[in-house]
């Protein structure tokens, strides 16, 4: 199958992941008794009123017409408006994104920075103490719920040495100083945990490595097992690291949701909590649409980098097609 | 060392089951009731782990939420095995374009991990047990179906298969002949493994009040009370973590136990 | 002094130390080739890699290895891999996996100068592409950009040959460098080796299971079964007068187009029931 080809038809699942998805968020905020005219107007109201609201959310329509109007308008950029007090969907999402996109990528750089190195010594030192230890950490690191981690962060940082705030936020232009020091114990929290559980999945990537026999190659050329690994193994565990790391990414933001309730920030976690208490289904509706977007697109680049990995991605020219011994 | 980690996590479980079904007969005190004149005290005795913010007995609460976990664990884990198998074999027999709607429907699911899921529900329904255990367990169905399918296919092209499908054996029959006991090993490790998710999931959730609510007591929404005295009364931030965390590790331990105990190849050369 | 000075060797695995090597002695002078016989698990390949210090971790070793003067048994890593690849080079048996798949073949092959001269990229491209050409592979420029997928085995095995050779080294080990080639290419395979050895005088220590293959490179020949050595002499020898039971059946079954037409094929059994009996 030809490049051009694979991208095509990876594309073509993203679209139909894409409305596969918005149509169950749909359906599960639609396909209800409790709308959202009754929550409004509370159990009391009388039915005339109901059906004014209705109609003048436009919720009195057929279901189709009301998806397709709502697929409509994110594909302009409108993710619609709060039934409470009006707001914008996207007014209201675009601020708080940078807080979440900053505790993803601090979580998913952080874990990668433990793990890596981590999950090469336990493959590299399996038979010996360190990776013995590193193997039984990461086994505790994977049963530590990642708000607890974070409260016993906070009670060693914040509460007993007082180094570090316990909450809140300070945007990165108003004070780096603060901004950093406010990010420090969450992102750590999410690093930690989520590095956890790739250390698993690097060691037998790396473990995998030292049995295959470019291994031994390079080792009978004169590299040192360490070096061999790195000069040889990190390119080859990548390609199977990147298929994890791709999986890895829906619980690292999942992680981010909760980590920002633990430390009080202002992300799109706290947005989706605070409207579901308020059951502002419009813009829990746009904002997990959103999330779930961002999932589906990264995924789809996952799928690409292969390409950018793997030699034998890019071109399918078998031995037959290389020509034998002339 | 294999046969110690898989009695390692056979030991953790059975300390969570005892404790949950103890607990449905006897708690040290009143798991529920407020007490006001006893607040926030620490641990020592009668109340060995001391009392929260309610002037309730910590223990008792840690003992009524195991019930909570196990129920939620054992009734997610349940509906995506129940649901995810069959469309797992489903795929793996049939092949084709079956196969690639069931693995599609489930690639757009797994975009949705539990949290999003729960948050959709309890925007609708108001957060409760039910709308957690649903959301745990819908999420968990792709997990399902992909090692179904994985042992399917592998099943599908063994020779026994062959025969069974030359002696004219419907697929009905080899599904149910074949396929389902030769693929119950890999189902039961991966029901062990999700356990420990759900635990997770479960704990997550009621940290975040979108599981069960108060006063029924959970390890997760202990936590969310605690956070609120962690100047005042920092132990009772550790006693549901380490809970969640020893019942978490029990399931883990007994999944790769199980694994290693049911694949012989995947043991270490001695 | 020889090359090559293999003492009392043992090697066995595991916990329970079950034996692969026991006992094992030869030596190996500069420049001569030595061939070593027998079936999957008679310790061949278990010698080979106990001369370069590349057996796994489980291994347990005894005895003395002894290669241009260094003691190889007991070295650290970093001292076996100043060796390795300069010393003693290594040509494995499967050339469709003994390359990294990520990077392209000339590279690899260059690997072998800048780890051990710190050769320079330029320079070192045009000693690739001029050993590249001397184990045969037309268009070696195309070929040194190649990724390992693009070659087809032959190509691969004299690419690997091209990097066991470059930074001329002593000896040279072959484990079953053949084995996982065409009849055709195997020949082809092994007349180039026996070429550019012949050019740089190296040392061989040849590994296989075909005695045909083993005569058309070596003129010594070990015979190992289980972990020991049965027989040595020269491949003449062997051909026309094998003493142990075991090469007497390797012979035959060497020797198979001599067979008469009809006739049921000899087998290595049949030679030990004529041992028992007689």
């Amino acid at each position: 199958m030809n490049l051009a080809l694979r991208v095509g038809r990876r594309l073509g699942v993203f679209v139909v992941s894409l409305l596969g998805a918005s149509l169950l968020i749909f359906l599960v905020t639609h396909a209800l008794p409790g709308d959202v005219a009754q929550v409004l107007l509370g159990t009391d109201a009388t039915p005339e009123a109901l059906a004014q609201l209705r109609a003048q959310l436009g919720l009195d329509r057929p279901l189709p017409v009301q998806y397709l109007e709502w697929i409509g308008g994110m594909l302009t950029g409108d993710f619609g408006h709060s039934h409470l007090n009006g707001q914008s969907v996207l007014a209201l999402l675009v601020p708080r994104i940078a807080v979440t996109l900053w505790l993803v990528l601090f979580g998913l750089v952080g874990s990668l920075l433990i793990a890596l190195p981590a999950g090469m010594v336990a493959a590299l030192k399996r038979r010996s103490w360190p990776g013995f230890t590193i193997s039984a950490a990461a086994q505790v690191g994977m049963a530590i719920p990642v708000f607890w981690g974070g409260i016993l962060l906070v009670l060693v940082f914040s509460v007993w040495l007082r180094w570090l705030p316990a909450n809140g936020y300070v945007p990165l232009l108003k004070n780096p100083g603060q901004w950093a020091s406010h990010l420090v114990l969450p992102a750590i929290t999410l690093a930690a945990v989520q590095a956890a559980v790739l250390i698993r999945y690097v060691r037998s990537a790396f473990l995998e490595v030292l049995d295959e026999d470019y291994y031994r190659t390079a080792r009978s050329i004169g590299w040192t097992p360490m070096r061999a690994l790195f000069r040889h193994g990190v390119r080859n565990a990548a390609i199977s690291l990147v298929t994890v790391l791709g999986l890895q990414l829906s619980s690292v933001l999942v992680g981010a949701i909760v980590v920002e309730s633990v430390f009080t920030l202002p992300g799109l976690g706290s947005l989706l909590l605070t409207s579901v208490d308020r059951r502002d289904l419009v813009v829990v509706q746009g904002t997990v649409m959103f999330l779930v977007l961002a999932v589906l697109v990264i995924s789809a680049l996952v799928d690409f980098s292969y390409v950018l990995i793997d030699p034998r991605q890019n071109s399918r020219r078998t031995a037959a097609e290389g020509g034998g011994s002339r | 060392m294999k046969r110690a980690q898989l009695f390692a996590g056979l030991a953790l479980v059975a300390l969570v089951v005892v404790t949950a079904v103890v607990s449905l007969f006897w708690t040290p005190f009143d798991p529920i009731r407020v007490v006001p004149g006893q607040r926030l005290l620490g641990p020592g005795w009668p109340h060995l782990l001391g009392t929260d913010g309610f002037g309730i007995d910590i223990a008792s609460r840690l003992m009524v939420g195991a019930r909570t976990v196990l129920t939620v664990g054992i009734i997610s884990v349940g509906l995506a095995a129940v649901v995810g198998v069959p469309l797992g074999m489903l795929a793996g027999q049939n092949g084709g374009w079956v196969d690639e709607v069931v693995m599609r429907v489930g690639d757009v699911v797994y975009a949705f991990p539990a949290l999003l899921l729960a948050i959709l529900l309890a925007s609708v329904f108001g957060a409760s047990t039910v709308t957690a255990m649903v959301a745990i367990g819908v999420a968990s169905i792709p997990a399902f179906a992909r090692v179904a399918r994985a042992g399917t296919l592998q099943v599908m092209a063994s020779d026994f298969v062959l025969a069974a499908r030359a002696s004219g054996t419907s697929r009905w029959g080899i599904a149910r002949r074949h396929v389902l006991p030769n693929i119950a090993p890999v189902v039961g490790v991966q029901a062990s493994v999700g356990f420990a998710l759900a635990i997770l999931a479960e704990a997550a959730l009621s940290y975040l009040g979108l599981a069960t609510p108060r006063p029924t007591p959970t390890w997760g929404n202990m936590l969310r009370d605690a956070q609120q005295f962690l100047f005042v009364a920092p132990l009772q931030a550790l006693w549901p973590g380490l809970a969640i965390a020893l019942a978490v590790l029990g399931f883990n331990l007994l999944g790769d136990g199980l694994r290693d105990y049911l694949d012989p190849r995947l043991r270490e050369v001695p | 002094m020889s090359l090559l000075e293999v003492r009392e060797l043992d090697v066995s695995f595991g916990r329970r130390r079950a034996p692969a090597v026991r006992g094992v002695s030869f030596s190996l002078d500069a420049g001569q080739r030595l061939g070593v016989i027998g079936e999957s698990g008679s310790g061949k390949t278990v010698t080979a890699l106990a001369v370069t210090g590349l057996l796994p971790e489980n291994a347990h070793v005894g005895g003395s290895v002894r290669l241009g003067g260094t003691e190889m048994i007991g070295l650290d890593e970093r001292g076996l891999a100043r060796l390795r690849g300069d010393t003693v080079s290594m040509v494995f048996q499967e050339p469709m996996t003994a390359l990294d798949p990520t990077m392209r073949v000339g590279r690899q092959v260059a690997e072998v100068l800048r780890l051990h001269q710190g050769a320079e990229s330029g320079p070192a491209r045009d000693r690739v592409i001029a050993m590249l050409d001397e184990v045969g592979l037309a268009d070696p420029e195309r070929v040194a950009d190649a990724f390992p997928h693009q070659l087809s085995g032959g190509q691969r095995q004299r690419a690997i040959l091209a990097m066991a050779l470059i930074n001329s080294p002593d000896l040279v080990i072959c484990d079953e460098p053949t084995t996982a080639l065409d009849v055709t290419v195997q020949a082809l395979v092994l007349a180039k080796l026996d070429e550019v050895l012949q050019a740089s005088g190296a040392a061989c220590l040849f590994i296989s299971h075909d005695l045909a293959v083993v005569s058309q490179v070596c003129d010594q020949v070990l015979v190992m079964l289980d972990g020991r050595i049965v027989e040595t002499g020269t491949v003449e020898r062997l051909f026309t007068a094998p003493e142990h039971p075991y090469t007497r059946g390797l012979v035959a079954t060497a020797q198979l187009e001599r067979a008469d037409p009809g006739q049921r094929l000899p087998t290595v059994d049949d030679f030990y029931a004529e041992a028992e009996h007689g």
